[in-house]
């Protein structure tokens, strides 16, 4: 049994008369890098400052490591919200020192964290610099810093690539999965689903609220891919009962096979089939935003 | 409790960096400087006049039975002819002479000669009294006396721990010097807390830092380090003042009798942490509703009126300081810090008054601190908007 680093059973959060959570239920595994997935305004945001115990859920229970929230499970967890916060009339050493000493690390010892990180990421020559004079490329550098510096078994990030440029996505990314090398586990929340599809191992989309999807990455595309694959061949393809075109681009074709027809099978069928050159085959797995797609659509319908 | 340290060493740090507070700071003490130089040389060269001679022409000799009491400080000169003693006032011998009407018994009425400016009121009190003295000359020694040199009221606490009489007036306007003093660096401190709390949310920081810190334990440390940067000031200015103040004190014969009693200190310390956080918490909160400096500054007005109100009952302490109206002023939560400290500055108060004026102000700080957080808790994230009030009530579970 994995051991759960978050657990979130049933939850919901009202403010006034709108209701931002209603019913909102998934585990994290120590070691996984876990998607929280939903469109804006789907309670994302809420959930996890509800987990962060920032807000007080109405319903339902929160562990997280091992318990309900206190001083020193704070200390093992690193934030990065969606609004990038650093105290802009600090230097860039003061203002993460301090933060770091607010996540319980001595003083000296984060200065010295801290000055490998600027020399890590190419900082170093701005240290005494405020932070209102760095550029905004170099802000998000100071951020990410400030959220790894206390080296957390947590670290949650809501929209961890907004308004990142090519080279520092890449730098977040590898940051990130050196995180996960260490044995922290990821936890990140975004409506841009494609983003993170590729780093997650588990996920649980949120719509209005509520759980629409929870499971592992693979497992779920492989649910809704509509029994489609994707064939790059040359010369004349078969013609089955039931299989659908979806679409074709140059002698690629993505076709939808009919349900009972597993596609080995019809890779059989194609290898058996005369004057056609076979050089691609591939299970067309759908998007998350496919999936999401056609499950809002579903529940709607 | 060292997260709440380091949130209060960070705050206070920062304050007191910016130059906005080294200017609050050293811009009064350089008007202070400059006021009390100006006074100290305006008054030293008085000083000097005071004592100056006069002189006095009475043809029709209406001032002969005048005579100038034992105690008298000016030398009154009689010139024959008004030749005279103008050569006397050209020769800076006397300040300024009078010239006495023939008809002075009936009418009373002189000039005043003098050559660049007139001679200070002492000075003309000096002659006046002289002349009265002429009028009263049937009169009893005694009564004479009493009548030209006026009378001397001695105050004095019963235990002759404190003295104040009318030639020596400070001991009494010492506590509402103090009082504006106080009321000034309070509500300066509160000031750079609602600062700090708008700061916070227009950073963006909050955030991160809830996520570190519970709410409270932020704004107990906000609170406090600005408490001690309002302190600063305060402690900075009392210090400078003492220092020209004990300068003054070696030439100004009037201030020789001051001398602030050091309990009163202690007591005025306390009172000032007290106030401060009780209306610091309410800034906080108002902080914590707004979303910018714009919407503080005008959410301003209503607290400063608070914060001002203790002036309006200034005059009923100072009237009667230990009457029912000043003693409940001084242990009711709200207005008790400014009450008691004048109190306790112009009268002897009862120790358990004091004790139970702290007391109450105590609980009701930390129950408005408390309530502070809950408001913190609930306006920190509301990047967008202010928070109707309406709202804070309504959600305020949590």
């Amino acid at each position: 049994m994995p051991e759960n680093v978050i657990s979130v059973s049933h939850i919901a959060k009202s403010f006034g008369s709108a209701q931002a959570v209603r019913d909102v239920s998934f585990d994290v595994n120590k070691g996984e890098v876990f998607g929280l997935l939903g469109p804006n305004g789907a309670g994302k945001t809420t959930t996890i400052r509800m987990i962060l115990d920032i807000f007080r859920p109405d319903t339902g229970n929160i562990a997280v490591l091992g318990g309900p929230m206190d001083d020193a499970r704070k200390n093992r967890i690193g934030y990065m919200p969606e609004e990038r916060g650093l105290y802009k009339d600090m230097r860039i050493e003061e203002c993460v020192v301090y933060l770091a000493q607010l996540k319980g690390v001595p003083k000296d010892e984060a200065r010295r964290r801290a000055s490998q990180y600027f020399d890590r990421l190419d900082l170093a020559a701005h240290k005494k610099k405020k932070i209102n004079d760095l550029s905004r490329g170099m802000q998000q550098k100071v951020q990410i810093i400030a959220t790894l510096i206390h080296q957390p078994d947590l670290i949650i990030i809501d929209e961890p690539f907004a308004n990142l440029d090519p080279v520092n996505t890449r730098i977040v990314q590898d940051l990130l999965l050196g995180e996960r090398e260490r044995g922290a586990t990821i936890v990140m929340s975004t409506h841009l689903m494609f983003q993170v599809e590729e780093l997650c191992d588990r996920i649980v989309i949120i719509n209005k609220g509520q759980n629409v999807l929870y499971g592992k990455v693979d497992e779920i595309r492989r649910t809704y891919s509509d029994n489609a694959i994707r064939v790059t061949a040359q010369g004349e393809m078969p013609q089955i009962d039931g299989m659908m075109e979806l679409s074709r681009k140059g002698n690629t074709r993505t076709l939808s096979l009919p349900p009972a027809l597993p596609p080995r099978e019809f890779m059989r069928i194609l290898a058996e089939t005369p004057n056609l050159n076979v050089e691609q085959f591939e299970l067309a797995l759908p998007t998350m935003d496919d999936v999401f797609v056609k499950v809002v659509q579903g529940v709607q319908s | 409790m060292s997260k709440i340290i380091t949130i209060i060493v960070n705050e206070y740090l920062r304050q007191v960096k910016r130059r906005a507070f080294l200017g609050a700071l050293l811009i009064p003490l350089f008007f202070i400087a400059i006021i009390s130089v100006v006074m100290f040389v305006a008054i030293g060269s008085e000083e000097k006049q005071d004592s100056a001679a006069i002189g006095y022409t009475d043809p029709a000799n209406a001032l002969a039975a005048a005579h100038q009491t034992p105690n008298a400080q000016n030398k009154i000169i009689r010139f024959a002819t008004e030749a005279e003693a103008r050569a006397a006032l050209e020769k800076e011998d006397i300040a300024a002479w009078y010239a006495i009407s023939p008809d002075f018994a009936q009418t009373g009425n002189a000039n005043l000669f003098y050559w660049k400016s007139a001679p200070p009121s002492a000075v003309r009190n000096a002659f006046a009294n002289f002349a009265r003295s002429a009028a009263i000359s049937n009169l009893p020694a005694q009564t004479q006396t009493r009548l030209l040199d006026g009378m001397t009221f001695n105050m004095q606490t019963p235990d002759g721990e404190r003295k104040a009489d009318t030639e020596n007036p400070l001991p009494i306007l010492l506590p509402m010097f103090f009082a504006i003093g106080f009321i000034m660096a309070v509500f300066s401190g509160a000031q750079y807390l609602l600062q700090a709390v708008v700061d916070e949310k227009a950073n963006r920081t909050i955030e991160i830092v809830v996520s570190s810190v519970t709410p409270t334990q932020l704004m107990v440390g906000k609170i406090i380090g600005l408490a001690l940067v309002g302190l600063t000031q305060v402690v900075a200015w009392g210090v400078m003042l003492g220092v020209l103040m004990g300068i003054a004190n070696s030439r100004l014969s009037f201030l020789s009798g001051v001398s602030i009693p050091p309990q009163m200190l202690v007591i005025a310390a306390i009172m000032f942490v007290l106030q401060y956080l009780l209306l610091g918490s309410l800034m906080a909160a108002i902080g914590s509703a707004v979303i910018d400096q714009k919407d503080a500054q005008s959410a301003n007005g209503p607290v400063s009126l608070l914060a001002m109100a203790p002036m309006f009952f200034i005059t009923a302490i100072l009237i009667d300081p230990n009457g029912l109206i000043s003693t409940i002023l001084s242990i009711l939560p709200f207005t008790s810090p400014l009450a008691m400290l004048m109190r306790v500055g112009m009268t002897s108060v009862p120790f358990w008054q004091i004790a139970l004026s702290i007391g109450l102000m105590a609980l009701t700080v930390a129950i408005a601190m408390w309530l502070a957080g809950k408001v913190f808790r609930m306006g920190m994230l509301e990047y967008g908007k202010s928070i109707p009030f309406l709202d804070v009530v309504k959600n305020f579970k949590f």
